[in-house]
């Protein structure tokens, strides 16, 4: 449960850190009338869309947190053993980055056609029916397809490693260390589908002229999930390996006793 | 008026229904006075607190109601009282935990005198298992659990042929005897409840769990399960008598070893 | 982009600068039955939760009927006694407290009560409503299948939840169930995502977080510790349906079943105890955190004095909420964990109490010198003060670890957590919805009926639980269905028993006056104007009662001050409103 507490710490110290700029050592009787209103509401500097997925993402990592916390307090009893995870899953995870990676370039070029197109337009956006070339959201569109690409291999690459594993032996019930190799997948797939059907929505709008401001947030948002999914994963595979645990365990000992 | 009123007769009758209160604790069997003067002690203190708060409020109602004219204070805050509330609040905070902490250490270490006793709980009955002449109970695991080996215990452990098994009788202790409890579940999660012995544990399949004690009252006791186990949870009872030294070296003489069971079945 | 020149104050800049785009419903199934208003949907969420909850207080009866008069009633056996206990608890807790505060109180009131015209999200928010149904519907089924509902008390606990000596453990019970619990936890994180977002996010101008009232802080905070604490539930509901449907051993050891040894082996009950009450622990103050919140707000609006120690209470609910999720393994005391754990955790339960305690201080301090009107709101809030002062110091007994052996799977808990956690909130609860019942539908409820209401409700309420305490201390255990013939249990127990089931009996047949009071008042209650407590806080500055889609009109409110100017030495009136410019306030003592 140590690990828990540990992310708990970190969500906990984030928000107190942005709770300290809210001014929580105020006397509001004191201060009535307008002057305050400058002082501001202190609204986080973000689109409300993106507030949401920070939330959402604090959930996701609580729930990978305990399950990775579970699978800790399992390993400690004697009968654990570690299954062996085929070498796939190496290449699941370079799939995984690739897509990342095209996100987060989609996401740079999309801002910058963003940019570019108010530069052009002047003190207020242009309305996107003022093109050059076909749609402004053309060079963005291939690198979202491609990153589409990419995660469905991703997953089908993951069938595949169930495969491998249940081909050496290791179905569901067979051993703690495989039931765990099993469900955190198969959770974490759950959520990248998830993430793809947000996805593939975007890629299609890229093929009608929605406003580019709207295609910013959601591969913004796209990138953000694919980049922090990408991280649950390592932290995933290094758990399952014991990468993580004998260190682990041993700051543990050496803190606590 | 009348709330005001109503709280203070609240307060007095909760008061009055604790002094004549016949439901108090069952009279003790063992060592454990000390859970007992915390009981008492955290009654005393939070009771003082009850009534005051309580009495304040009353006072406040009926002080402060509402009459034509009127006026409420305005008064944002008071830092100084609230600095010496909070200050007061833990210092009785901590006198209930100091104490607690204390009497919890003594809880959890068991004294080098105590002998071991293990009760084993299933769905819905106790068996128990002494250690017999060489002092050591065997290993046992519930995989070795079989129609004549109803605990489970290990037959190729030595220290296992001379435990003495009692399957769904009563359990003796001997009075004055520091007693360590251990205990074992076949199937689901149970707890060894005396409410005389005060101390009560979890038993959890799986698992040794335990606790101490020492008898110091001769007397038969009920045993209950404190743990829901099913629906016959409520019905799973027992018995343990706690004897003096003679009549527990007599009742021990009586029982059976594990391998005189073994070889009888 | 829609911007709205402020034409009270031309200097001052508008205070809608975000973009709004409300949506608009068109037709009946949008308007009211899909509605993306989160007034709509609050009051969805409130008639569910109520509902679902009259539905556990039959239970409860059922209950009582048994402990008061054993052996009267052929039909209560023990199957059925371990299944009223079970979905009572689950149902009171889950599907109507922590529904009813947040989906139902919060929906409503935190838009209003911000400045805002409606959450951030509201399409997510009408899901989150059907999917809480939904868990509703798969949870009341449970009662419909072969086998009946699960027996396994609130909490669950493996190995027994899923065995056969269980009622609905090796049936559709348990299954049912853990679905249920899943579903509502899906539904609920898209809820609170709405109700953290909005709070951070959508404050008119001037609403600092300073200035926000303690409903919303409540309210707020409940809701970080909701997204944080239902996945370690979700996690466990997981776990256990895949050791029951599937054959793993997540929680079950090696284990023989009634004779049968079962292919389970390796897992460990305590883990589930682990993750439980890291959920089950934050999940009391997320239900005790809106209760603190709404009742600042009754008592200061009935009093006509400002919240005392204002500061301290935000600071309070934050602290509170963090030191929640540090405590939970006092639930754990008796479980066999390793002892050591029982110094650190009794330390954080003993220092939860101080912040508590503090709150406890200001409400009194709130009253003292205050314009006390004793209507049922007031009634209702200083009931809470008695019970939850009850309820508040029982917990000391039972947060020290040593105090806790001997208490702990007796009644003495079962009293402590209902006064605490059953009786406080719910009279909370009530003293909520007759204060804000005039804004929702513009009547008042019947002042004598809530009256009648309140005292039969604390009376009786406290006349249940609080001799049950004693029932504990003699040793008598929980989830008993009878108090059968142990020796050291005297007769005079059970007729205790008896006395309480009336009592029981009695506060359950009250509550039709309030139902009454309620439906009756929709049509005959006194038509109530915008403001008839004369509140300071921005929901009762609406230009319509109830408010309208949108909530403001045309012009979000311009928030000047904080929502507790009551009685401001100076002003012409015993309040200002929080979007009041008028005079501004002279600073009170400090």
């Amino acid at each position: 449960m140590t690990v828990v507490l540990i992310f708990l710490a970190v969500v906990v110290s984030t928000s107190m850190w942005w709770l300290s700029h809210q001014r929580l050592g105020a006397k509001p009787w004191l201060e009535s009338g307008l002057d305050s209103l400058d002082q501001g509401s202190h609204k986080v500097s973000l689109p409300k869309a993106k507030v949401g997925l920070l939330v959402i993402l604090a959930v996701v990592g609580m729930l990978f947190t305990l399950f990775f916390s579970s699978h800790f307090m399992r390993q400690e009893i004697e009968d654990w053993r570690q299954i062996p995870l085929p070498s796939m899953i190496w290449i699941n995870g370079i799939l995984l980055l690739g897509a990342s990676i095209y996100l987060q370039y989609a996401l740079v070029t999309a801002r910058r056609q963003a940019s570019q197109v108010q530069v052009l337009g002047g003190e207020t956006p242009m309305p996107v029916d003022v093109r050059n070339d076909g749609n402004n959201n053309d060079s963005v569109r291939p690198l979202l397809i491609n990153a589409c690409v990419l995660t469905v291999a991703f997953l089908i690459g993951q069938v595949i490693t169930w495969y491998e594993v249940a081909g050496n032996g290791f179905y569901l019930s067979s051993n703690p260390s495989s039931t765990f190799f099993y469900v955190l997948t198969g959770l974490h797939g759950l959520h990248i589908i998830g993430g793809l059907a947000v996805l593939f929505h975007t890629t299609v709008l890229t093929r009608s002229d929605t406003q580019l401001h709207g295609i910013v947030t959601r591969v913004d948002l796209c990138a953000l999930y694919w980049h922090f999914l990408f991280f649950i994963w390592c932290v995933m595979i290094f758990v399952m390996l014991g990468w993580t645990y004998d260190p682990f365990i041993e700051l543990c000992q050496r803190v606590f006793l | 008026m009348k709330t005001a009123l109503a709280l203070v007769v609240l307060v007095i009758g909760s008061v009055v229904f604790h002094l004549l209160s016949p439901w108090w604790w069952t009279p003790i069997a063992t060592n454990w006075v000390f859970m007992d003067n915390m009981i008492s002690l955290t009654f005393w203190i939070t009771g003082f607190v009850y009534v005051v708060i309580l009495l304040f409020v009353a006072y406040c109602v009926y002080k402060f109601r509402y009459r034509e004219g009127r006026v409420a204070a305005y008064e944002p805050e008071n830092h100084k009282l609230e600095t010496w509330l909070t200050v007061v609040t833990s210092l009785g905070v901590a006198a209930l935990l100091a104490p607690g902490l204390v009497v919890w250490f003594q809880f959890v270490t068991v004294p080098e005198a105590a002998t071991e006793v293990e009760v084993v709980g299933q769905q819905w009955s106790w068996s128990f298992r002494l250690p017999g002449a060489d002092g050591k109970l065997g290993t046992a695991d519930n995989r070795l659990i079989s129609d004549g080996n109803t605990l489970g215990i290990n037959p190729e452990d030595p220290y296992g042929q001379d435990d003495i098994v009692i399957d769904g009788d009563d359990l003796h202790l001997a009075v004055g005897q520091p007693v360590k409890m251990l205990l074992r579940s076949v199937d689901v999660l149970h707890n060894f409840y005396v409410p005389e012995f005060r101390a009560k544990m979890d038993m959890v399949p799986g698992m040794i769990t335990y606790f101490w004690m020492e008898p110091t009252r001769v007397g038969t006791y009920d045993v209950l399960c404190a743990e829901l186990c099913g629906v016959g949870h409520g019905y799973m009872s027992g018995t343990v008598m706690i004897d003096t030294d003679e009549d527990y070296a007599l009742w021990l003489s009586e029982q059976t070893t594990f391998v005189e069971m073994s070889a009888n079945k | 982009m829609v911007e709205i020149k402020s034409t009270s104050h031309p200097s001052v800049p508008p205070a809608e600068l975000e973009e709004v785009e409300l949506y608009h419903a068109t037709n009946f199934w949008t308007k009211y039955v899909f509605s993306q208003d989160a007034k709509i949907i609050a009051i969805q969420y409130s008639g569910v939760a109520i509902a679902v909850g009259l539905v556990a207080l039959v239970l409860s009866s059922l209950i009582r009927l048994q402990l008061g008069f054993p052996e009267m009633f052929d039909f209560i056996t023990p199957e059925t006694y371990y299944q009223f206990v079970t979905m009572h608890g689950m149902i009171m807790v889950v599907y109507l407290l922590t529904a009813l505060f947040l989906g139902g109180f919060g929906n409503y009131l935190i838009p209003l009560m911000i400045g805002a015209r409606d959450m951030a999200f509201p399409y997510v928010n009408m899901l989150s409503f059907w999917i809480y149904f939904l868990a509703v519907l798969v949870l009341v089924t449970s009662f419909f299948v072969p086998g009946g509902p699960t027996g396994a008390g609130w909490t669950l606990y493996p190995p027994q939840a899923i065995l056969s000596g269980t009622p609905g453990g090796k049936g559709l019970g348990i299954i049912l169930m853990l679905l249920s619990l899943a579903l509502f936890i899906v539904g609920f994180t898209m809820g609170g995502l709405n109700y953290v977002v909005t709070v951070l996010q959508m404050r008119t101008r001037g609403m600092t977080m300073m200035r926000l009232p303690l409903t919303v802080w409540g309210i707020f905070t409940a809701t970080v510790l909701a997204l944080l604490a239902f996945p370690a539930l979700l996690v466990a509901t997981v776990m256990m349906l895949f050791d029951r449907l599937l054959g793993t051993s997540f929680f079950m050891p090696s284990l023989v079943e009634f004779g049968d040894q079962l292919s389970y082996g390796g897992g460990s009950p305590i883990l589930f105890q682990h993750l439980f009450w890291f959920f089950g622990h934050p999940e009391v103050y997320i239900v005790a955190l809106p209760a603190f919140g709404i009742v600042s707000d009754l008592i200061s609006t009935h009093a006509r004095k400002n919240i005392f120690g204002y500061r301290m209470m935000v600071w309070a609910i934050v602290g509170i909420g963090a030191l929640s999720f540090i405590v939970w393994a006092h639930h754990m005391y008796v479980s066999g964990m390793h002892p050591y754990f029982g110094f650190f955790f009794a330390t954080t339960t003993l220092i939860i109490a101080v912040p508590t305690a503090l709150k406890v201080y200001n409400w009194i301090l709130t009253l003292w010198n205050g314009n006390i009107h004793l209507t049922t709101p007031m009634l209702f809030s200083l009931g809470f003060i008695v019970t939850f002062l009850n309820g508040g110091l029982t917990g000391l007994f039972l947060g020290n670890v040593i105090v806790d052996i001997p208490l702990s799977d007796t009644m003495f808990v079962v009293a402590h957590f209902h006064m605490v956690m059953g009786v406080a909130p719910i009279l909370v609860i009530f003293g909520a919805i007759y204060h804000w019942y005039p804004k929702v539908t513009g009547r008042m409820l019947d002042e004598r009926l809530g009256q009648i209401h309140f005292w039969v409700t604390f009376v009786g309420s406290y006349l249940i639980f609080f001799p049950m305490h004693y029932i504990g201390l003699v040793g008598v255990p929980r989830r008993y269905p009878e108090l059968g013939d142990a020796a050291f249990i005297p007769d005079s127990v059970a007729t205790l028993n008896s006395f309480i089931s009336l009592a029981a009996f009695t506060v359950g047949i009250a509550q039709i006056l309030f139902l009454y009071n309620l439906f009756r008042s929709l049509r005959k209650g006194q038509p109530s104007g915008h403001n008839p407590w004369r509140a300071t806080t921005l929901e009762w500055q609406t230009a319509q009662t109830p408010p309208g889609h949108g909530n403001f009109g045309p012009e979000l409110p311009l928030v000047y001050r904080w929502p507790y100017d009551y009685s401001v030495p100076g002003a012409s009136e015993d309040f200002l409103a929080q979007n009041d410019p008028g005079p501004i306030a002279k600073g009170g003592s400090a």
